[in-house]
């Protein structure tokens, strides 16, 4: 066995001190041989481990995509029973209570107010983000994981290797791939907008009410959900959706939304 | 592998499971799943990673490629377009871990320059699986069961050696003479078959 060989083999089995991975590098920058050596028996290594490593990740996989497209099960909440020692309602009480209903109702107006002006919010909150998702708002790139709520003109980054799931709170959720990029807006009325840049996801679109929609736009694309699973992808070059009751609004002159399969429900 | 529609009994084309999940029928993915693990493996095992940390790697393909499935073009070779997924994700992987990404650096970029050809680098992955097949046939018992231990059960050097009756040290010793040997058996395959 020669020195590379020797230094490989250490490297393969995680015993390679820094003074030998030195020399390693070395050895490997100085002779063609040395690093045909080396690449050998990182070859060797590999197939070894796809040859004997047998496991079926099918059942995870599938779990984890059940989970994606349907959300997790609500866990059971457990009910604290607590006996409160019981109280004669005195005039105290009373005032009390009648300052907390002029608050609310005070609190009511305010919210009325604040939605005739316009509101920010899009009603939507991140249920669940990778490690490296961040939300760009303005000119500050948040950092984010679940229960971060959305404004309207946050934009949502996915990067490689992550998802990210967005919940409305009509339960409408839309779960992010990997590479993609969202911006959420307000829609009129009851409608739910976002405009997804590029990328692809997986929509749970529960039945709508009466006026009520998901807007999802993409460059070249827009589509109005009613109601359903589908998946919708954005590439530079074209649009894809699989959908049903989905109508296309507009599309740009050339461009087309084409269902990618049949209908889903 | 045949994945039979469950209705008609019929052997379904990777482009007919396709369709079915595109239409809502994700359970048909799982199909799919089982279709490609293999070959998926044989590129994620180039990472070097552990058992666990290549099963993680090879899920978050079939979950990708999942997210991606309205970008497949129906008639294309689904393979290709997997692969293509898998080897961005090992990329990525690479990328994100410091450690391996100096520790394999030399490595990491030759097998990224063999993959930029897919069907060399299929061809190869290949010729590499069936010169160790034919490689580990000849090996003496003890040495194919120090492999099996090493790679099938993924067991570390004192648990082999115990199994083995055999101290640490000249488990080592023997594992690393095995691999030699299955390297330079391997090369002598490969020459074979290019020169056939």
């Amino acid at each position: 066995m020669n020195r590379i060989e020797e230094l490989t083999l250490k490297l393969i089995d995680e015993e390679i001190s820094d003074a030998e991975f030195a020399e390693l590098e070395r050895l490997l920058a100085d002779d063609p041989q040395a690093l045909r050596f080396h690449a050998s028996l990182l070859d060797l290594e590999a197939a070894l481990l796809a040859r004997l490593s047998r496991f079926d990740v099918a059942p995870q996989t599938m779990a984890k995509i059940r989970e994606m497209v349907r959300g997790p099960e609500p866990e059971p909440v457990r009910v604290v029973e607590r006996r409160q020692p019981q109280r004669r309602p005195s005039a105290r009480r009373f005032v009390r209570m009648a300052l907390a209903a002029s608050l609310l109702a005070l609190i009511g107006v305010g919210v009325l107010y604040h939605q005739q002006l316009g509101s920010t919010a899009v009603d939507a909150r991140v249920s669940q983000a990778d490690e490296g998702v961040m939300v760009q708002r303005g000119e500050q790139a948040l950092p984010t994981r679940a229960g971060f709520d959305l404004a309207a003109g946050d934009r949502l980054d996915v990067p490689a290797n992550a998802a990210a799931s967005v919940e409305y709170a009509d339960s409408t959720r839309l779960i992010f791939g990997p590479q993609s990029v969202a911006t959420f807006q307000t829609g009129r009325g009851l409608t739910k907008r976002f405009v997804l840049q590029t990328g692809a996801l997986v929509a749970h679109v529960p039945r709508q009410a009466d006026g009520a929609a998901l807007e999802a736009s993409t460059p070249h694309a827009q589509v109005r959900v009613l109601g359903t699973r589908f998946l919708l992808a954005a590439t530079p070059a074209d649009c894809r959706s699989s959908a049903v009751r989905c109508s296309v609004l507009r599309s740009q002159p050339g461009r087309s939304l084409k269902p990618a399969g049949p209908a889903m429900n | 592998m045949a994945i039979k529609n469950l209705q008609t009994g019929c052997d379904l084309t990777t482009d007919e499971l396709v369709r079915l999940v595109r239409g809502g029928d994700i359970g048909h993915y799982e199909g799919i799943v089982s279709r490609y693990q293999g070959e998926i493996l044989r590129i994620v095992s180039c990472t070097l990673y552990d058992r666990s940390q290549t099963e993680d790697v090879v899920q978050q393909v079939f979950v990708n490629a999942f997210l991606h499935l309205a970008d497949f073009e129906l008639d294309r070779d689904f393979g290709a377009w997997l692969r293509t997924i898998a080897r961005n994700a090992v990329r990525e992987h690479l990328r994100n871990n410091a450690r391996y990404e100096r520790r394999l650096k030399v490595y990491a970029e030759l097998v990224s320059q063999r993959w930029e050809d897919d069907e060399r680098a299929i061809e190869f992955e290949e010729s590499v699986q069936q010169a160790l097949h034919d490689c580990m046939q000849r090996l003496p018992h003890q040495a194919a069961r120090a492999i099996r231990l090493r790679y099938q059960e993924a067991l570390d050097f004192s648990t082999m050696a115990a199994r083995m009756n055999t101290t640490a040290g000249a488990l080592r010793n023997l594992l690393s003479r095995v691999r030699v040997q299955l390297r330079e058996c391997i090369e002598r395959g490969l020459a074979r078959q290019s020169d056939s």
